[in-house]
């Protein structure tokens, strides 16, 4: 019986599990759609990008990094096109300035 | 009250009435015990044996005052009414709002121990936006437990149980029909939720009581923005005043 109740909460939960949110990569075409800033649909951000503004990594929440890009913004980290496919199409992985600190990383942007 | 709305009412209670698995002990129309010569039955009496005819008597027998309950319906039939107000908080989440809950009922005694409870509920949380789209497009709501507005119409039977001391518990179960919103995210639904839980009043003066009552609610919903049908769950805890109508 306790396994069963288990199961269900897990199921429950897992019913609206999601890897983006509205502070970091929601779908959305306007602001109003995200916790702070919507970074427009087109060739650099297919299907708009929720994300928030930040000044060094220690501003962005756990899988992304401040990407020296709009003024810096947070963007997901990856090390490879596989690790942005969930992103949709359009989307891989490639290098950026970490903002503040002079070196590049991987993060998932338009093509 | 109209005939027809009382007549429902009963129907309902009549059909909801067995859902109960309570054990309690019959309670006193108003919420007071029956005393306890009223409740049990009238002793045999011996059979009468012939006696001689008194001559009538010139002085009429004195008749006797009896005490009657003070909150309790002329001879114990039913047909109490009562009005309350309440006033606590709602938990909400994902798309079930919660916050402040104002609650306002309509109590109509049905029979000794069951009462129907009319009520329409406001539920006032915070406006903030928490549902964004995922990159599959489909939309995700993660309200927190206070967010949300919504409104909702209820009916319940509420069974008055044995009472402790001053305190006189009961126990409710209902069905409602809500609205729900959720501003910043232009999310509007209807919902449906069944309601169950309890109480307790103490009564403070002859038609006025304190009631504090806590509620599970559990239900579905159907929003727009293609959220379609969600689960909805709300734990309600108030407090309030009711009035005896007479």
């Amino acid at each position: 019986m306790r396994t069963a109740i288990i199961a269900a909460l897990a199921l429950l939960a897992a019913c609206q599990s999601s890897d983006v949110s509205r502070e970091v990569g929601a779908r959305c075409d306007k602001d109003t759609e995200c916790d702070e800033r919507c970074l427009a649909s087109g060739p650099g951000y297919p299907g708009g990008f929720c994300t928030i503004a930040c000044d060094t990594r220690n501003d962005c929440p756990g899988g992304s990094t401040c990407a020296d890009r709009e003024g810096g913004v947070c963007l997901f980290t990856c090390n490879g096109d596989r690790d942005c496919t969930f992103l949709g199409t359009g989307w891989r992985c490639d290098t950026a300035d970490l903002r503040g600190a002079g070196i590049k990383v991987n993060v998932c942007r338009g093509n | 009250m109209p005939r027809q709305l009382i007549a429902l009412a009963a129907a309902f209670a009549a059909t909801t009435a067995g859902a109960y698995a309570l054990h309690a002990q019959p309670a006193a129309p108003g919420g007071d015990p029956l005393p306890a010569e009223a409740a049990a039955p009238p002793p045999v009496q011996p059979a009468p044996t012939v006696q001689p005819v008194e001559p009538p008597s010139s002085v009429a027998p004195t008749p006797v005052a009896t005490p009657k309950p003070a909150v309790s319906a002329p001879d114990g039939e039913p047909g109490d009414q009562i009005v309350s107000v309440e006033a606590g908080l709602a938990s909400g989440g994902r798309v079930t709002p919660g916050g402040l809950r104002i609650n306002g009922h309509y109590l109509y005694q049905l029979s000794e121990r069951d009462w129907f409870d009319g009520a329409v509920g406001f539920t006032f949380g915070s406006g903030q936006g928490a549902c964004f789209r995922d990159r599959s497009d489909k939309v995700i709501c993660r309200h927190g437990l206070a967010d949300g507005t919504g409104v909702e119409l209820s009916a319940r039977i509420r069974r008055m149980l044995t009472p402790r001391g001053v305190f006189h518990p009961f126990a409710q179960i209902g069905i409602g029909l809500g609205l729900a919103r959720f501003s910043d995210d232009d999310v509007s639904g209807v919902t449906f939720p069944l309601h169950g839980g309890g109480g307790v009043r103490v009564a403070v003066a002859p038609t006025i009581a304190v009631v504090i009552e806590d509620e599970l609610a559990l239900g579905i919903g159907s929003f727009n923005r293609g959220l379609g049908t969600q689960p909805q769950f709300s734990f309600t805890f108030t407090a309030g005043v009711e009035f005896q109508l007479r």
